[in-house]
């Protein structure tokens, strides 16, 4: 499936002295399998633009295609859009709420209309998708790591088997070890669903570590769209906005500014480390 | 940095262990801690470790269930004086929106003084020094929601800070922010120590925030299970992995390094430090 958005323009309460213009004049589209990075400054419009994605906002002005629908027609099948584009919110634990794991996955799916059995059997799949142990469906989810915790909540929206996903934060608030296995489960759910991945972060690194295209917002416009060799080989601009580089590029910028030979546009840390023993031993014969 | 042994105590954490009413499970498990006044401690460990329950024992929102918490000489578990406690000690807590009561940011970096009883007249002087000091001035009427997530935060502290404490204690302060506004807070925070001579407390997810401060405590299953200043613990990367923690992504690049044939000096944690060591290696000095 594709998400075209064409011209998209959203502004909280217009006509009101707090008008404000959240996000402006944005193009793009979302390819079948795409593994995107959305990045931006607190307050540059990344949540209000997603939620367009799936029709949970309705546009100001532009509009947002799915797979050739206007969201916005007379008509249009949002329910069933929803059940395609899945959105995963900041903080999703805060939102879990049944009596135990499994339940709480099965609550998208049985809103669907689904029975019982088939909700039941999908939440199965859907936590196992997720990595949570057989062991935790029957506990209460407020007794799990935040972690698990987290992994829950996407289960319960991938219980709806939806070919897109979109994380708002997926790996905020996680401590060292749940942020890898965060991004690890995302990759895995890329690779072996082929789902369509749209991650929103503040995190250049697990960006850089992830995705394969990357969009930066800034102000509510979107500021680059390109891969990340492109978009993080303009510092400076990233700069302006409020954001920085992945760690690798960073130090690879920072190395070359000291004079230290190293080739631009690397941005993975294999690659950096690779360069810099190259540098070393091409340059004193180590 | 002061040495440590130097320092007056200001914290002192006793056989402290501690487990949620009705619970037998314990979140912390004969606990000791001392911490010197003007320190900058960060406290680190996976979730579920025991680290937030540790830092709310530091200004009496919990009691040791055995053990003893003592803050600028003031045991905690004392009922009579657990605002003393709280006006040594303040807190900043991880999300920026459940901190702000007031509709507008002066009155809301007031409350706390007001809640005190300080007389109206110190009150001005306090709240203006305050927000200079967190440099939101500029901000003194503005409205707390029209903010962003690093300026709430930075207005939490001027709150914090008005009521004159000798320790900031912040429990993940930074980690809805983005790098922008972490910058902004981290600096202001690291001022404070340094200029103020404010103990700080920093429990943070963040490795990199933590290579800032003068020693590390690793908090695991509600013991303390490694300690020592940022050099020391991040060169033992896989120590540190076992406890669900990273390294610093340069002490870990370091370490590859070094691995495959390079002679980089142990101990660096900053993209700095990497590049004046590689420039070294390179120019064979």
């Amino acid at each position: 499936m594709s998400i075209e958005v064409r011209n998209l323009s959203h502004t909280y309460a217009p006509d009101t002295p707090f008008q404000a213009v959240a996000v402006h004049d944005i193009s793009f589209t979302l390819g079948d399998g795409e593994l995107v990075g959305l990045i931006g400054h607190t307050g540059s419009g990344k949540t209000t633009l997603v939620q367009h994605l799936n029709g949970l906002m309705k546009p100001t002005a532009g509009s947002v295609l799915v797979d050739g629908v206007d969201l916005a027609q007379k008509g249009a099948d949002l329910a069933a859009i929803r059940k395609e584009v899945g959105l995963v919110f900041q903080y999703p634990e805060y939102q879990l709420f049944e009596e135990s794991v499994l339940k709480d996955i099965a609550f998208g799916p049985l809103n669907m209309g689904l029975g019982r059995e088939e909700a039941e059997a999908r939440s199965r799949e859907a936590a196992l998708l997720v990595g949570l142990p057989e062991s935790v469906l029957e506990q209460s989810p407020f007794d799990l790591s935040g972690g698990q915790k987290r992994r829950v909540a996407i289960a319960g929206v991938l219980a709806m088997k939806p070919s897109t996903l979109i994380l708002d934060e997926p790996a905020a608030g996680l401590d060292p070890a749940g942020r890898r296995e965060m991004l690890d489960l995302l990759r895995s759910l890329h690779a072996s669903r082929g789902l369509t991945l749209v991650m929103v972060s503040h995190s250049m690194t697990d960006v850089a570590r992830l995705c394969r295209r990357v969009l930066v917002m800034n102000q509510g416009r979107l500021a680059m769209d390109g891969t990340p060799g492109e978009v993080f080989s303009r510092p400076e601009e990233l700069k302006s906005m409020g954001l920085g580089l992945p760690r690798a590029a960073a130090l690879a910028l920072a190395l070359r500014e000291a004079g230290f030979p190293i080739p631009e546009g690397l941005w993975r840390m294999e690659d950096v480390e690779q360069a810099i023993l190259d540098a070393l031993k091409g340059g004193n014969g180590a | 940095m002061k040495d440590r042994s130097t320092r007056d105590e200001i914290i002192r954490v006793e056989q402290v262990c501690f487990a949620y009413p009705g619970q037998q499970a314990q979140v912390l498990d004969a606990v000791n801690l001392s911490v010197g006044a003007g320190e900058f401690l960060a406290i680190l460990g996976h979730n579920g470790s025991g680290k937030s329950t540790l830092a709310k024992l530091l200004n009496a929102l919990f009691v040791p269930s055995s053990g003893k918490v003592y803050v600028d000489g003031i045991d905690t578990g004392d009922a009579d004086r657990v605002w003393d406690v709280r006006r040594v000690c303040g807190m900043v807590f991880q999300n920026p929106d459940n901190q702000l009561v007031a509709t507008v940011v002066e009155e809301d970096v007031a409350f706390g003084l007001e809640n005190l009883g300080i007389p109206a007249p110190e009150i001005r002087p306090r709240v203006e020094d305050a927000l200079a000091a967190v440099g939101m001035g500029e901000y003194a009427l503005s409205a707390p929601h029209m903010l962003s997530g690093g300026q709430k935060q930075r207005i939490a502290i001027a709150g914090v800070l008005a009521m004159r404490p000798r320790v900031i204690v912040f429990d993940e302060a930074t980690a809805m922010l983005d790098p922008a506004g972490r910058d902004s807070v981290m600096d202001v925070v690291l001022r404070l120590c340094r200029e103020e001579g404010i103990t700080m407390v920093w429990i943070t997810h963040f490795m990199e925030e933590a290579a800032l401060a003068d020693r590390l405590i690793l908090m695991d299953q509600g013991r303390v299970a490694m300690e020592g200043a940022p050099r020391e613990v991040f060169a033992r990367v896989e120590a540190v992995r076992a406890l669900g923690l990273d390294v610093p992504e340069m002490a870990e690049l370091g370490q590859r390094l070094n691995k495959r044939g390079l002679e980089l000096p142990e101990g660096i944690l900053t993209t700095r430090e990497m590049v004046v060591a590689l420039c070294r290696l390179k120019s064979g000095t």
